[in-house]
């Protein structure tokens, strides 16, 4: 074949082209990306971690949640295993909480009650639920895989001063907006380290329903880029109701078995 | 029937079955005590570095103030409440009471720790001098490998159904307690040695309890009677108990075999003359199962036990029946905050004989009582249980209703209830416990422990 001065110009073209898109994929993730990073980048292989939830009603009056918990990642790096220790307030010091995820069907769930001595099987939540009657859901806690949403950039923009891209997410189906309770979300993602810095939520029918705000995280694993939020508030703007999260004594060395949750220890009450 | 041509009866029979009885508690002692000897072997050989760390940070929340008292785990409550009326038929009204419950969890290390919770009770100030303490559990955990070992003074409990329990047959309760959460405070204990095997979601747990501590009924004598009740806590190999039960818990299914070769926690009633019973505890074995899984966001649950005793043919109407007992329940939440648990249970007494048949008055009433408290009115029972619990207010309002409906004869208890979390630590009860249905009933007898409650309870 004759390579005739078309043939060049077509190359130099399509090469061009190759190389505009990119540096422009390179300055500018697509927003699912972006989500994707933001979904993996609290995926910690284990960790154990106190945390103080603060319930604040309309009414300014206080209720403190303190617990002790251990996480471990499993292998498909989606799911995870959580188990909860209450140590205040006193009426459920001692009630242990057990969770293994199943990002495709139904979490098992496992509670024992100290008083009544007894592991107790529970039926899975709504991902709407409120988690121990704050006001973070079930699926506030335990984020969705990335495609439960389908995702849209909306702007760039600086955030008390970090820059962060701001991403629509909507369900991608009714039964999600149903399952998950809202309609709409918008994030400030971090563009340092992709978390999330702020969330607003519209409920399913549209209307503004929590803000969730995270204004202190921690590099947990700096070989990874793993990071944790030390802090997360979020307010209910239709109850007035609001919930601050802090989480203390992070420790992502100690190693943590899978023998670990089970029964043996949800059943030790310390 | 006479009296005294029975308990010749008996007597012969225990004679009789004494030999048995030994080679079989020779048995059961010879493997337990195997088995017992195999656990920390099998923990010893376990590789260390397979076993899961027990992850305790070392402070909670910031930590800080109270190190003292946290480090020995103190805890409790204490409440004061009114009741309209008491729980021992004994036709006492309006009791204002008060109650501390105080508890220690003190840690050792990684190795063990323990449990000590007590109460000290007046469930009727009117009246002087009823102060009553009771050790509750007493007991220390040792931790090796593989094996948990738990020894002293400590509530077992068995079983996957909701409140009522086919399989739970180890643990006694007080059934005279006024307290609005009585279903988790009743227990009070058995001395017992535990040891447990894990392996991955399967746990083996043998126990051995030494010494008998029966369950308090909720009966008064009537006056110019009384009520001797034989504890037979002294020791006796004879009166020690064995259990063993295999649990799995974990993946979508969790369910378990269970074994009791021991004493009865509930009495019968012999009539040792017109106006004197005696309360005896005989020796009953226990074969149960139970299990938990959740069809989509329905959770199933079911527990059933054969419950063999000392009289298998049914001939001695102080002695119980054997009898198969089964619950079977569905748990679902209609709406986050609104739940729903129904449950129905049979219960088939085997070898039935008619008690209301005995032609002398004195030993029928005796049998009648035997029967109510054991449930064996009737060859077939049935009934159901339902509870639906409502919150709001993120949680800290909650509203039940909870009944059992007894469908022979039609008797019934209901209890609705609302409690209110005014802070983290201060939550009042407000409830009413109502038993109904005909004389000759289980509810219908419990009829005046029918009553109103509020309680006011701080929690530290």
């Amino acid at each position: 074949m004759r390579l005739t001065s078309k043939h060049i110009f077509v190359a130099i073209m399509l090469i061009g082209a190759a190389v505009m898109a990119a540096s422009a994929s390179a300055e500018e993730p697509s927003a699912r990306d972006i989500m994707e990073k933001n979904f993996y980048v609290t995926k910690i292989k284990h960790m154990l971690n106190d945390s103080t939830m603060t319930l604040t009603n309309d009414k300014g009056q206080l209720r403190v949640r303190k617990t002790r918990s251990v996480n471990l990642l499993q292998p498909n790096g989606i799911d995870g295993k959580i188990m909860i220790r209450f140590v205040q307030p006193g009426d459920i010091e001692g009630t242990g909480y057990l969770q293994v995820q199943h990002y495709d069907g139904e979490d098992d769930m496992w509670i024992y009650l100290p008083a009544l001595k007894k592991v107790r099987r529970l039926v899975a939540n709504n991902k709407k639920d409120s988690f121990v009657g704050s006001d973070f859901s079930y699926g506030d806690i335990l984020q969705p895989v990335v495609d439960t949403y389908k995702h849209t950039i909306v702007k760039s923009e600086a955030l008390d001063g970090e820059d962060c891209w701001v991403i629509e997410s909507v369900p991608v189906s009714e039964q999600i907006k149903k399952d998950y309770g809202y309609g709409k979300k918008t994030s400030w993602i971090r563009k340092s380290n992709f978390m999330e810095k702020k969330i607003d939520f519209l409920d399913a029918a549209g209307r503004p329903l929590k803000t969730m705000v995270v204004p202190e995280i921690v590099e947990v694993d700096a070989a990874t880029h793993k990071w944790w939020a030390l802090k997360r508030e979020i307010n209910n703007l239709q109850t007035g109701h609001s919930t601050l999260l802090i989480f203390e004594n992070l420790d992502t060395k100690k190693p943590v078995g899978d023998d670990f949750f089970s029964t043996r220890y949800l059943e030790r009450e310390k | 029937m006479t009296r005294v041509p029975r308990l010749a009866r008996r007597a012969r029979l225990a004679r009789l079955a004494f030999p048995a009885f030994l080679a079989s508690l020779a048995v059961h002692c010879s493997a337990l005590i195997v088995v017992l000897l195999a656990l920390p072997a099998a923990a010893v050989a376990v590789e260390p570095s397979a076993l899961p760390p027990v992850p305790s940070p070392s402070t909670v929340g910031g930590g800080g103030g109270n190190g003292w008292f946290k480090q020995l785990g103190l805890g409790g409550f204490i409440r004061s409440d009114y009741y309209s009326a008491s729980k021992r038929l004994d036709d006492q009204n309006s009791l204002p009471g008060i109650t501390f419950q105080p508890k220690a969890l003190p840690k050792f290390g990684s190795w063990g720790d323990a449990k000590i919770e007590g109460r000290i009770t007046d469930d009727n100030l009117r009246r002087d001098n009823r102060f009553q303490g009771r050790l509750l559990e007493g007991y220390a955990n040792f931790y090796f490998g593989s094996v948990d070992l738990r020894v002293g003074k400590q509530n077992i409990v068995w079983g996957r159904a909701d409140a009522l329990n086919p399989t739970d047959v180890l643990t006694p309760k007080d059934f005279t307690l006024l307290s609005a959460k009585d279903e988790e405070e009743r227990r009070i204990g058995t001395y017992s040695v535990k040891a447990n095997y894990y392996r991955g979601d399967y746990t083996l747990s043998l126990m051995w309890l030494p010494f008998f501590n029966p369950t308090t009924i909720p009966l008064t004598s009537p006056p110019g009677f009384r009520l001797i009740e034989e504890k037979r806590s002294d020791g006796k190999w004879t009166d020690q108990g064995f259990a063993a039960k295999l649990d799995h818990t974990g993946g979508d299914l969790d369910w378990s075999f269970s074994y009791y070769y021991g004493l009865d926690l509930f009495p019968v009633g012999i009539p040792l003359t017109p106006t004197l019973t005696q309360l005896v505890h005989n020796r009953i074995q226990m074969v149960g199962a139970d299990f938990a899984h959740n069809f989509g966001r329905f959770g199933v649950r079911g527990e059933a036990a054969y419950v063999r005793t000392q009289d298998p043919d049914g001939k001695d109407p102080f002695i119980k029946n054997p009898y198969v007992y089964y619950v079977l329940g569905v748990d679902h939440d209609l709406t986050e905050d609104l739940n729903v648990n129904v449950q129905a249970y049979q219960r088939i007494i085997i070898n039935y004989q008619d008690v209301f048949q005995i032609q002398d008055p004195a030993a029928r009433n005796v049998a009648v009582l035997n029967v109510i408290f054991n449930q064996q009115m009737d060859r077939v029972q049935g009934g159901l249980t339902g509870r639906i619990k409502a919150t709001a207010w993120n949680k800290t309002l909650e509203a039940e209703l909870l009944g059992v409906w007894n469908a022979n004869r039609s008797d019934f208890f209901v209890r609705p209830s609302v409690a209110y979390a005014f802070t983290d630590m201060w939550k009042g009860f407000v409830g009413w416990d109502v038993f109904n249905g005909r004389k000759q009933s289980l509810n219908g007898f419990f009829q005046p422990n029918t009553a109103f409650f509020a309680e006011l309870r701080a929690t530290f």
